[in-house]
């Protein structure tokens, strides 16, 4: 089941209904058997798989925690290569698999070739692997307990509102959330309609209208020229943006309603000066993820390099963070090009401060977000493409507007319009226009009611004036 | 004030604006095919030549170039997405207000049998009910679902009609503005934009050929005889034969039309096999043709017409001799 579709408006209300109307006791449970529903929209049996792994977590959680060294490490080894194997077999196998073929092809070794799995990626398991290995780590390091009722465990784990594409919650952050008796709160009701309100206008009425366009040219790039493709590429940037920053809104909307916390996944990312700052904005439980489990650990394992430490820590941490947003070399290239600029701005901290010292912060803001957001934007080319000679070809393309005469013409398509195309200036208008009017969150207290109302009511009609009502996949959903 | 006031105003306010929207867009959106649903279901104006079909006809055939080469007095009907059914209501609605023509030219794609959804919209007709066929065959085939009923602003997520697009062509008054498109006597340019690689199926489909599709066919051929009328049946112009490759019962579809017309002695003239469809720069996607297209096809069926349907000769500027 996927947020912007019939079937959802109509499951949160009676879940959240049946939450509220429920003894205590009984919500986790409630809500375990609602995300069940939830992920079995999409493949049912797949569920199974999801629940084997819970079932594997929960017993390797107690056991990690009752055990002693050295037997301790081998549990929480073992468990964890399970779900890294488990991973590698759904999403990473065909991938290796092909590569390794067409090495062998290449060296004209022909004979032997390793088989290609007819497998459909299991929805939700990219993130579900990093929520799982986090509650094995943070048990193991003593952080947290490990929890006793499976029910509850379980119902965390899965969800419904960050089972698929987050935000990645910490273990010991969610988990006694659902021991609490959460009671009906108007409040968290309105807030939570708020955001719900703000991820559904970002996805359909500009992500999904943006889609239109930017698929059909990363779809067949070759037959576009620099204008279009400048405008598909800056076009996915916004999509991205919308689409996932959506997606969280909805999910963290959704759970505010039944009574839950989640942590924030975006900050105004394209606010950012330097590439590390848009880390700490973009997807930020990833971050935090990558941070405590991959970042942090190489580098202390290396801190004897000193700068070099750091170096193979960013590139380590960002070849695998490209490798986990999808199984292809463009991911890879993705991650690897944010590594590089990571150790770029890291190795150069020290003079780019001393550059910026005798200037007005104006003069040092502007340019470093204008850049950052064309270094993000150039970055997403490898993101969205459907291979490395594409996204080159994209790159190549672009600095050649020389080829076409401009007109406004130029960037048209036949299957996009004039109305979609002005429609998704004004709006990506709108969007930056309110990010501005609007300092804190969306999702904060308005203290003023007609503001409040105003800007609800208006934005619940574009959603249902200019909604694009294809039910369309989230983008992180199908990595 | 308390949350749940804000809830119930916002949602209130809400469905205030988007009724207001809805009013204006319709109102707007009617204008654009004000004009031709008049003439079809309002005003008796004589036509000797009626062209019918769905939009292989609305976007390919320009009476203005039509006319030229024929010297008929026509009319575009065609309606976008209109099956069989669809074309039958047309057909007896439009015989109701007007005289029989002379001729008619049905042009049948691949979706004509296909009477899964009778109608694709029922919102343009809605404001000519007092034609008795079309509030009879409406009220059946395609009630407005409750939805729409309670709550009318809710038209803006029915992906069948695209109020939005055709309110926006009504604001700047018939459509000058936007692209080369304008309208004559039914019917629509399609802008000059030029397929490209992006625009070609891909995808196999499906699109069954109902009996009740069949009967509606030979029904408008009985029709057509009791009312001397002269009928010409053609197929639709297609890029490269791209769309017939990919839908699945596309030698089916083709068969049954070559049948039915061979035993009720009528011509069908196969569109797709003519060397416009070779040349992508006619099309603005494989099934559609763009304004050139559809000025070259104009001609090319404006001289089929004359010589299937005998009509008189004409001269040199295609221009009737009398």
């Amino acid at each position: 089941m996927i947020f912007n579709s019939f079937e959802f408006l109509l499951f949160f209300p009676l879940v959240a209904l049946l939450y509220f109307l429920m003894p205590h006791q009984y919500r986790a449970l409630h809500l375990l058997l609602a995300s069940c529903i939830f992920y079995m929209a999409f493949i049912p049996t797949y569920i199974l798989l999801l629940l084997a792994l819970v079932l594997l977590d929960y017993g390797a959680g107690i056991l990690i925690e009752r055990t002693a060294q050295p037997k301790k490490k081998s549990i929480y080894l073992a468990s964890i290569s399970i779900h890294l194997c488990v991973l590698f077999f759904f999403k990473y196998f065909n991938f290796f698999s092909e590569s390794i073929n067409e090495a062998l092809s290449s060296f004209g070794l022909t004979t032997s070739h390793l088989p290609y799995l007819h497998l459909i990626l299991p929805l939700a398991l990219s993130f579900h692997t990093l929520r799982s290995i986090s509650y094995l780590i943070e048990i193991y390091r003593g952080k947290m307990s490990a929890e006793r009722n499976f029910i509850v465990y379980a119902s965390s784990a899965l969800f419904f509102p960050q089972l698929i594409n987050g935000p990645i919650e910490k273990p010991y952050a969610l988990i006694p959330q659902f021991k609490e008796n959460h009671l009906f709160n108007t409040e968290n009701l309105l807030t939570g309609l708020r955001l719900m309100l703000w991820g559904f206008f970002k996805k359909v009425v500009i992500a999904d209208r943006l889609a239109l366009y930017v698929n059909t040219v990363y779809q067949h790039p070759h037959d576009f020229h620099a204008y279009t493709l400048s405008l598909a590429v800056l076009f996915f940037s916004v999509q991205l943006y919308c689409d996932f920053s959506g997606y969280t809104d909805i999910a963290i909307g959704s759970a505010r309603i039944l009574g839950f916390r989640l942590s924030p996944n975006f900050n105004k990312p394209f606010r950012s000066k330097s590439m590390a700052e848009f880390w700490r904005r973009w997807h930020i439980t990833l971050t935090v993820w990558y941070n405590d489990y991959l970042f942090k650990p190489i580098f202390a394992s290396m801190s004897s390099l000193r700068d070099w430490s750091v170096v193979i820590a960013l590139l380590t941490t960002f070849l695998l963070s490209g490798l986990w947003h999808g199984a292809q070399w463009t991911f890879l290239a993705y991650g690897l090009l944010h590594g590089s600029i990571l150790v770029y701005e890291y190795l150069t901290r020290n003079f780019r401060l001393k550059l910026s010292l005798g200037l007005k912060s104006g003069w040092v803001s502007v340019p470093s977000m204008i850049t950052v957001f064309i270094l993000i934007t150039f970055s997403w080319i490898f993101f969205r493409a459907q291979s490395i000679s594409d996204s080159i070809y994209v790159i190549r393309e672009l600095g050649h507007f020389w080829k076409t005469p401009l007109s406004f013409s130029a960037f048209l398509l036949p299957s996009f319009g004039y109305t979609n195309f002005i429609l998704s200036i004004l709006f990506i208008a709108l969007l930056i226009i309110i990010h501005m009017l609007i300092k804190g969150e969306i999702g904060a207290r308005w203290d003023n009611a007609y503001a409040d109302i105003a800007f609800c009511s208006i934005i619940l009609s574009l959603i249902l004036i200019f909604g694009t009502s294809a039910s369309s996949m989230f983008i992180y959903s199908k990595l | 004030m308390k949350p749940f006031y804000r809830i119930i105003l916002s949602l209130l306010l809400a469905c205030i604006i988007c009724q207001l929207a809805f009013l204006i867009a319709s109102r707007e959106a009617g204008k654009c095919e004000h004009e031709k649903m008049d003439e079809l279901f309002v005003r008796p104006t004589a036509y000797n030549c009626l062209l019918l079909g769905s939009s292989s006809i609305h976007y390919f055939i320009n009476p203005a170039i039509f006319d030229r080469v024929t010297g008929l007095h026509s009319i575009n009907s065609g309606i976008d997405g209109a099956n069989l059914f669809e074309v039958n209501m047309i057909l007896n609605a439009y015989l109701l207000v007007h005289p029989a023509p002379e001729y008619i030219v049905l042009t049948l794609d691949l979706g004509s049998f296909n009477l899964g959804q009778k109608i694709k919209t029922s919102m343009p007709y809605r404001p000519y009910l007092s034609n008795t066929i079309l509030e009879k065959t409406l009220e059946k085939a395609a009630p407005i679902p409750w939805r729409f009923r309670l709550l009318p602003f809710l038209h803006f997520t029915d992906d069948e009609y695209p109020i939005l697009a055709d309110a926006l062509k009504g604001l700047l008054e018939n459509q000058q503005k936007l692209g080369h498109e304008f309208q004559y006597k039914g019917y629509s340019t399609n802008t000059l934009l030029e397929m490209s690689n992006a625009d070609t199926i891909t995808r196999f489909m499906s699109q069954p050929v109902d009996e009740e599709g069949v009967q509606l066919l030979e029904h408008i051929i009985d029709l057509c005889n009791s009312k001397n009328i002269k009928l010409l049946l053609t197929s639709a112009p297609e890029y490269n034969k791209n769309y017939q490759r990919h839908v699945l019962d596309s030698k089916e579809i083709f068969k049954k039309i070559t049948h039915i017309a061979s035993t009720r002695q009528l011509d069908f003239v196969r569109e797709d096999t003519l060397r416009l469809c070779e040349h992508r720069e006619f099309f603005r996607n494989t099934e559609h043709l763009n304004t050139s297209g559809a000025a070259y096809y104009s001609i090319i069926i404006g001289n089929q017409v004359r010589k299937k349907l005998n009509i008189g000769s004409t001269n040199q500027d295609g221009v009737k001799k009398r």
